[in-house]
C-alpha cells in the first residue's frame, strides 16, 4: 500500500483495466460508458490528473497499428501510441532530412523532460487537449491532420484545429504531418524554468517565395488555453513581403494580442503574455530574415 | 478482454518473471515496493522529481504515474537489477569521488536515468547532452554540478574499458 492518500482514492476509483486489441473495439469500450471510461496511452495524464471519477481504463497499447511509424507520400505517418522519444528517434535514425523534421525534433525535445518524453504519446498528447501542450501547438503549425474513430465506430480523418474544438469524443488512432508543405518554420516556448511547462508557447510557420510569404500560419498556445491559429493575422501578413511585415509589425502584434486573448495564471499574468507576444513576433522576424 | 476487481498481472523483473496481484488503478511504484523493490523513491508522487525512475523496455519511466496494469508482460529493470554489474560499479565510484551523493535519496532514480540515455545514445559525453537528459532529475543537495561530473567520468571511464576490452 502507498504512503499517500491519494492512491488510495484511485485504487478505489478504478474497477476494471482493458486490452483491447484494436481502436474499433477500444471505442466500443468506451461508448458503453463515456462518463466513467478513459482511454490510456503513455498513461502521464492519468497518472497527473488521477482522475476520481474514472471506473474503466482503456489501455491503446495492444492496438494494431498504434506504435507504426512511416513517411509516405511527403507525410509522416505516426500511430498514437508512439512516444515523443521514440517519435524523436525515429526522425532521427530516419534518412529525412527535411526542415520539418528538424522543426519537430527540436520542438519535441523542449517537451518536459526525457522520462516523461519517454511516456507521453503523439496521441496522447493532442487527445487531452491541454492548454500548455507544446506538441499540440508544434502540430497544429504544421496542418497536422488525425485519423480517427468518431461516433458510430466510423472512421474518419479530420484537421487537428477542427478537432481541437470538436466536443464530440474521438480516438487518435494516428497522427499525419506533411512534411513539404511550408518552407520556413520556428517553435518558441517560454518556461518558467526548465524544464518546465511553458507560460506561452508559439510556432510559426511560412512558405516564402521570392521574399514573398505565400502561405502562413501562427499559432499561440499555452495562453493559458488550448493552442489557437491566429487567422486574423495570418490574412495580414498573406503575400506580403518580409521586409515590408517586420516594418509594420506593431500592427501585426496589435492584432495577435487581441486575438490570442491571453490570460492571466498563478504563473504569469495576462500582460505577461501579451507582452511575450510581441517579442515573439520580433524573434520570429529576426530567424525568418536569417 | 476484461480484468476483475484485482487482476493478475505477468512482468519480467530485473530478469525474473514475476507474477504480482494488482489492483487496476495501483501504480508501478507501489507494487514494486510492495513486492521488495525498495530502491524505487517515492518522491513528489506527480512527476516532477524523477526519484521513482525504473526502465521499463529499455526507457526510463516515471514510476509514480505508470499504471502497473500498463506493464503487462513488459521487462522492468530496477536499481537491485544492475547493482552486480561492472557498469554500476564504475557509476558508483564516479559518483562517490565526485562528491555527488549527499543525502542519497534521488541517486536511485538518477541512476537509472544514467543507466538508460548512456546505453542507448553512446554518444552523449558532453556537459550539456548530460544535462539534458537528466534535467528532470531533482536533487536538492548537490547543486547538480557533481553530479554532472560524475556522470561524465563515468562516460568517459566506460568508453576507456570499451576500447581496452
Amino acid at each position: 500500500m502507498g504512503s499517500n492518500g491519494r492512491l488510495i482514492v484511485l485504487m478505489l476509483g478504478v474497477k476494471e483495466y482493458f486490452y483491447p486489441d484494436d481502436f474499433k473495439e477500444a471505442y466500443d469500450l468506451y461508448i458503453k460508458e463515456p462518463r466513467t471510461s478513459l482511454w490510456v496511452s503513455g498513461g502521464v495524464a492519468v497518472g497527473w490528473i488521477k482522475p476520481k471519477n474514472i471506473k474503466r481504463l482503456i489501455d491503446l497499447n495492444n492496438c494494431v497499428g498504434s506504435y507504426d511509424f512511416k513517411v509516405k507520400d511527403d507525410f509522416i505517418i505516426s500511430g498514437s501510441c508512439v512516444s515523443l522519444s521514440d517519435f524523436i528517434d525515429n526522425l532521427l535514425s530516419s534518412s529525412l532530412k527535411t526542415k520539418t523534421s528538424t522543426f519537430l525534433i527540436n520542438a519535441f525535445k523542449e517537451v518536459a523532460f526525457y522520462q516523461l518524453r519517454n511516456m507521453a504519446t503523439i496521441g496522447g498528447s493532442i487527445a487531452q487537449k491541454f492548454g500548455w501542450s507544446d506538441v499540440i501547438t508544434a502540430l497544429l503549425v504544421l496542418d497536422t491532420e488525425l485519423d480517427c474513430i468518431a461516433g458510430d465506430s466510423l472512421f474518419c480523418n479530420i484537421k487537428l484545429q477542427d478537432f481541437l474544438y470538436k466536443k464530440e469524443k474521438l480516438l487518435i488512432r494516428s497522427v499525419k504531418i506533411p512534411l513539404n508543405k511550408f518552407n520556413r518554420m520556428v517553435f518558441i516556448k517560454y518556461p518558467v524554468s526548465n524544464p518546465g511547462i511553458a507560460l506561452l508557447n508559439c510556432a510559426f510557420s511560412c512558405s516564402v517565395e521570392d521574399g514573398y510569404i505565400k502561405d502562413v500560419r501562427v499559432v499561440f498556445g499555452a495562453r493559458p488555453f488550448v493552442a489557437k491559429r491566429l487567422i486574423e493575422v495570418e490574412k495580414l501578413m498573406f503575400e506580403k513581403k518580409i521586409i515590408e511585415l517586420k516594418e509594420s509589425m506593431d500592427l501585426l502584434i496589435d492584432t495577435a494580442k487581441k486575438e490570442a486573448r491571453c490570460g492571466s495564471t498563478l504563473e504569469a499574468s495576462k500582460d505577461y503574455r501579451n507582452h511575450l507576444i510581441s517579442v515573439s513576433f520580433k524573434r520570429f522576424f529576426d530567424l525568418l530574415l536569417d | 478482454m476484461k480484468e476483475g476487481k484485482k487482476m493478475l498481472v505477468d512482468v519480467v523483473v530485473n530478469g525474473k518473471r514475476q507474477r504480482w496481484e494488482i489492483h487496476p488503478g495501483e501504480f508501478l511504484i507501489d507494487t514494486l515496493r510492495r513486492y521488495g523493490y525498495k530502491s524505487v523513491r517515492k518522491g513528489c508522487d506527480d512527476a516532477s522529481c524523477c526519484n521513482c525512475t525504473v526502465i521499463v523496455d529499455g526507457r526510463a519511466v516515471l514510476s509514480c504515474v505508470k499504471l502497473t496494469a500498463s506493464v503487462k508482460g513488459k521487462n522492468i529493470l530496477t536499481l537491485e537489477g544492475i547493482k552486480k554489474e561492472k557498469e554500476f560499479l564504475l557509476l558508483e565510484e564516479s559518483l562517490l569521488k565526485k562528491g555527488a551523493v549527499q543525502c542519497g535519496y534521488c541517486i536511485s532514480g538518477l541512476i537509472m536515468t544514467v543507466w538508460d540515455f548512456s546505453h542507448r545514445y553512446k554518444d552523449v559525453s558532453e556537459k550539456d547532452e548530460i544535462k539534458y537528459y537528466t534535467a528532470g532529475n531533482l536533487c536538492r543537495c548537490t547543486g547538480y554540478n557533481s553530479q554532472i561530473f560524475a556522470i561524465k567520468d563515468f562516460i568517459k571511464k566506460r568508453q576507456e574499458t570499451e576500447k581496452r576490452d
